[in-house]
């Protein structure tokens, strides 16, 4: 079969078209003339017989390139095969440098990986609704502002459903935990929401089976009903499908299960969903219980809805002036809702892990480089043999890519590991969790990583090998003149980098794990030891607010049951533990800070019981707190919090001053005496600023919602069965759930921050080893390579001490200018996680002094062994090797 | 004498060159001539095509070629049949003869109803 030639197929196989052409006309025309035609009839007859030849020559050409493609493609696939066998044998010629560097790759390329993957499932993809680029939350927002996350009254949001024509859809919803039994089922409670007839329609989602909520199921006085969510089925009802119809103790109301909601859906964040029927709370405008989700219609955009919306909320303001005036309101996608919390943090920690990757593949190059000055002799042998610098570089990239295949095989074990264990550790509230997994983007990124990683990191042999050559053809040889593969020069560059990058991670991680000290040391306003929190709700359905007096009595002959136990030191109850945040609403300071209806301020309202603050610990700074003989018949009192008197009475004295706050539930008057001033709490969190706050009596501003608070002289973990006990002998279908100590709520409530400095945290350590495995690396190399200089030195008179200096300072001088460059980029970086940082501020040079010295410690470890080394070079053995 | 081209189908090109190689190694042009004597130059094809039907049959491995010196010593590209090409060969004659079967079948009816 003819083959073409090899230098210039192209040309050659025009040539060989027009040679076989032409031969053919030739022919045809030489014997034109034979048979007795003039020459010039000849060629005519010729032509015309042959046809066109430009098409065919055409023709001709293209069969002919693909001919040549084919064969190349083929010629290429060979070689690939060959150097991959190759690569494979070379690798496994020493097995412990190919597990060492493939072990490293999964890490780096793993660990990338799992961080994209969290990232991919909670930032990138978009929410599992229908459209969700059209979903909205509607906010109100206070005082004239912009922003703001103020939850929207009952009436104000029928107001917006009838008056707003731009949104397909506007729902409703209000979220609780409430009892839920049924037959042969243990009350627990349940997160549920309370959800407007078009809430699943705004979503977009429809149930498995069954239905979902109707509008006919809002109306007052309709049959109760209960969608459950696809987990809730699973686990209650050991996913019978004849689940629909039956029946389920909801809150104290029986309700009737009319649908399952599919799999993977519980937006937002709860097991049943029942009809948001208004209840006596809502009819009053002032009352924010509810958020508001809206779908934008078609093509319209965000800011022709908020708009709309910010022209109705005017109205309103207008119309109802004692509870709108001030209120505006605006959107914000859902998306944004959910995820923007978390957002700074994970792309923190995505760029971490993309550091790492870095320093892993400087790691792996390095690696490659020790070896590859063991393998002169095989390249020049392969030069010597015609390979060219093209084939050699493909052959030195096959095996680096190779590795890192195998790295990135390993990896994906790695990820998926590292994704298992997220998922189980439900992290830190980072929303969406549940939907990491290792999709086919994430197998598509590891792909992608490893052939990048194996191509940067192969260069770096191969480059050295091309210099090699320059260096060759310019020295004459010698034993002296080390060959380029032998200078450390690429070597030294790639392990300043390691060090350089592996400051910027350990900088980040002390930053954090700084903030995060000084969170834990910020005094929340109570005392958390020994302090056992339970919750305790009663359902509106068997304690109504008409008797409201038997919800009184009940925590009372709770509490009073509860201190006759040995072992507890006090009892008493609040609403929410001092953690949360808990409701806000107006007040108004006759005589001090007298404001019209509308324009007053805002604070927390908390209905404690007597003995609350003794119990938690928060300290009394002026008059008086609730005893024994405040009760539900006295005149009202009020206690307030330190930040509401400086704010408001300054320098008067707020003890006996009046308050103005309209009763909830009418039956008592406005008016309540301040008897006393509390210490501060950390309402919102411990990195916020404390909020204004009120505590009225329990006794005259009965909540059903409360918190048992339980102080024991020893741990309050003890008494919880004791407690359990209590409160199922006073009612045994309430569920008692979610006993946690003070201490524990407190330390959860950093659960975010923590997570990001243990992940940071491990990021650094892991660089930091590489790093110093990196410099310990080259410094013994080029300790090695100078061993016959030494030896020399030695035998003139030079004392160990001095050879040990010499080389630590080289070995130092290398980890010095990584750091100079560390802290280069650690001030340009760190600025990006400002937001991030509590009371820390990025530059803080302690911190970074800090980050330093520990840097400096593992490279002088790092460094001590080859330098010992070097100053124990025995000068006869190392002169002999000469 | 005006020579009519006779337009073919390449399949029954393909196949006659087939059957022309079958007897021996040509270059392109003694394809052609074959073909001219064979059917007293009845058969008159545009000779260019048979290029593009040659390398194309090469491509396909039913021929080899060969490069070497014609008749007077002028460089020509030579053509055989393979094994594969025999074959081919043998298939393709047989579906000719039953497609020309049934042709000739039909018209020789239809004149016989004509007539």
């Amino acid at each position: 079969m003819s083959r073409l030639s090899p230098i210039f197929p192209r040309r050659e196989l025009e040539r060989n078209i027009e040679d076989e052409l032409s031969f053919h006309i030739e022919a045809r025309i030489r014997d034109n003339i034979e048979s007795g035609m003039s020459p010039g009839a000849a060629r005519e007859e010729a032509l015309l017989r042959f046809g066109d030849v430009a098409p065919v020559r055409d023709a001709c050409r293209r069969i002919g390139m693909e001919r040549l493609r084919a064969e190349r493609r083929a010629e290429m696939l060979d070689q690939l095969r060959q150097d991959a066998s190759f690569a494979v044998r070379t690798l496994l010629r020493r097995p412990g440098f190919a597990a060492v560097a493939t072990l490293i790759l999964a890490l780096g390329i793993g660990g990338s990986a799992a961080m994209f993957s969290i990232v991919d499932a909670v930032l990138l993809r978009p929410l599992p609704f229908a459209q969700p680029g059209q979903l909205v939350l509607v906010w109100g927002v206070e005082g004239g502002l912009r922003s703001g996350t103020s939850w929207t009254s009952y009436p104000d949001y029928v107001d917006f459903e009838e008056s707003t024509t731009v949104f397909a859809e506007l729902a409703a919803w209000s979220q609780a935990r409430w009892a839920v039994t049924g037959p042969g089922i243990t009350p627990t409670r349940v997160p549920l929401a309370r959800v407007s007839h078009d809430f699943f329609g705004a979503l977009g989602v429809l149930p498995e089976f069954g239905r979902g909520i109707r509008a006919e199921d809002d109306r007052v006085g309709a049959d109760p009903v209960v969608v459950v969510s696809h987990g809730f089925w699973k686990r209650r009802f050991g996913s019978d499908r004849g689940v629909v119809g039956r029946s389920l103790q909801v809150g104290g109301v029986d309700r009737t299960i009319v649908g399952v909601m599919p799999r993977g859906f519980d937006f937002p964040g709860v097991d049943l969903w029942i009809p948001l029927t208004p209840e006596h709370a809502d009819d009053s405008r002032g009352q924010h219980r509810l958020r508001v989700l809206a779908r934008l219609g078609g093509e319209v955009t965000l800011e022709q809805g908020e708009a709309e919306i910010q022209t109705v909320a005017r109205r309103l303001e207008e119309a109802y002036p004692e509870t709108n005036t001030g209120r505006g309101a605006r959107l914000e996608p859902l998306h944004e809702a959910i995820v923007g919390d978390a957002r700074p943090g994970l792309l923190m920690l995505l760029g971490a892990v993309g550091l790492v990757l870095l320093i892993v593949c400087a790691n792996v190059a390095n690696l490659l480089l020790a070896r590859a000055a063991g393998r002169d002799k095989e390249v020049a042998v392969r030069r010597a043999l015609g390979a060219g610098h093209g084939r050699l570089l493909r052959q030195f990239l096959t095996e680096s890519v190779m590795l890192s295949v195998f790295g990135g095989l390993l990896g994906v074990g790695l990820a998926y590991g590292a994704v298992e264990l997220v998922g189980s550790l439900s992290a830190a509230d980072i929303p969406r969790l549940d939907e990491v997994a290792v999709n086919s983007r994430v197998l598509g990124l590891i792909a992608l990583l490893s052939v990048l990683t194996g191509v940067l990191f192969g260069l770096a042999p191969g480059l050295q090998a091309f210099g090699a050559d320059l260096q060759d053809g310019l020295k004459e040889g010698g034993r002296t003149s080390a060959s380029a593969s032998r200078r450390p020069r690429l070597r030294q560059v790639l392990v300043v980098t390691e060090m350089a990058l592996a400051l910027i991670l350990l900088a980040g991680a002390g930053l954090l794990i700084n903030s995060l000290l000084r969170l834990r040391n910020v005094d929340p306003g109570f005392s958390a030891r020994r302090v056992l929190v339970v919750p305790v709700s009663l359902p509106g359905v068997r304690y109504p607010f008409e008797d409201w007096r038997e919800t009184v009595a009940f925590f009372d002959r709770l509490i009073e049951r509860i201190r006759t136990y040995p072992g507890v030191e006090s009892v008493s109850a609040g609403y929410e533990h001092p953690l949360a945040g808990g409701w806000e609403t107006s007040f108004n300071l006759p005589g001090v800070f007298e404001r019209p209806v509308g324009k007053r301020p805002e604070a927390r309202i908390r209905p404690v019981k007597a003995g609350y603050f003794e119990t938690v610990g928060i300290p009394l700074r002026r008059g008086r707190m609730f005893t024994e003989q405040d009760d539900s018949d006295g005149p009202g009192r009020v206690v307030i919090n330190e930040s509401l008197a400086r704010a408001f009475f300054v320098d008067r004295d707020p003890v006996g001053g009046r308050l103005e706050k309209d009763h909830w539930w009418g039956f008592l008057s406005g008016e309540w005496e301040i008897i006393g001033v509390v210490g501060d709490v950390k309402m919102d969190g411990l990195a916020s600023s404390t909020p204004w706050a009120m505590y009225f009596l329990h006794d005259q501003w009965p909540f059903n919602d409360m918190h048992l608070f339980v102080r024991t002289a020893n741990d309050p973990l003890a008494i919880a069965d004791a407690v359990r006990e209590q409160i199922g002998s006073l009612d045994p279908l309430l569920p008692v759930e979610n006993l946690r100590s003070l201490d524990e709520i407190r330390s959860d409530s950093l659960a975010e921050q923590r997570f990001q400095s243990w992940l940071l945290g491990g990021f650094a350590a892991l660089a930091l080893v590489l790093a110093s495995v990196g410099i310990y690396g080259v410094l013994s190399y080029m300790v090695a390579q100078r061993v016959p200089e030494i030896g020399l030195r030695i035998s003139l008179g030079a004392r160990p001490g001095d050879v040990l200096r010499v080389v630590l300072r080289q070995g130092l001088g290398l980890a010095t200018l990584g750091l100079a460059l560390g802290l280069a980029g650690t001030i340009a970086l760190t600025r990006l996680i400002e937001g991030l940082l509590f009371e820390v501020r990025a530059g803080d040079p302690l911190t970074l002094a800090a980050v330093t010295v520990v840097l400096l410690l593992a490279a002088l470890a790092a460094c001590a062994v080859p330098a010992l080394r070097a100053s124990r070079v025995d000068p006869m053995v190392a002169l002999r090797a000469e | 004498m005006v020579h009519t081209k006779t337009e073919l189908l390449r399949g029954t090109l393909d196949m006659m060159i087939l059957k022309s190689l079958s007897s021996g190694t040509h270059h392109g042009y003694g394809v052609a001539r074959w073909i001219e004597e064979r059917t007293d130059d009845v058969l008159q094809i545009e000779e260019g095509s048979l290029y593009p039907a040659l390398h194309r049959m090469e491509q396909r491995g039913w021929i080899e070629s060969e490069w070497g010196q014609s008749e007077n010593n002028r460089r020509a590209k030579f053509y055989r049949l393979t094994e594969l090409g025999r074959r081919q060969l043998r298939v393709e004659t047989a579906a000719w003869i039953r497609f020309a079967g049934a042709v000739s079948v039909v018209m020789g009816t239809a004149n016989l109803a004509e007539a």
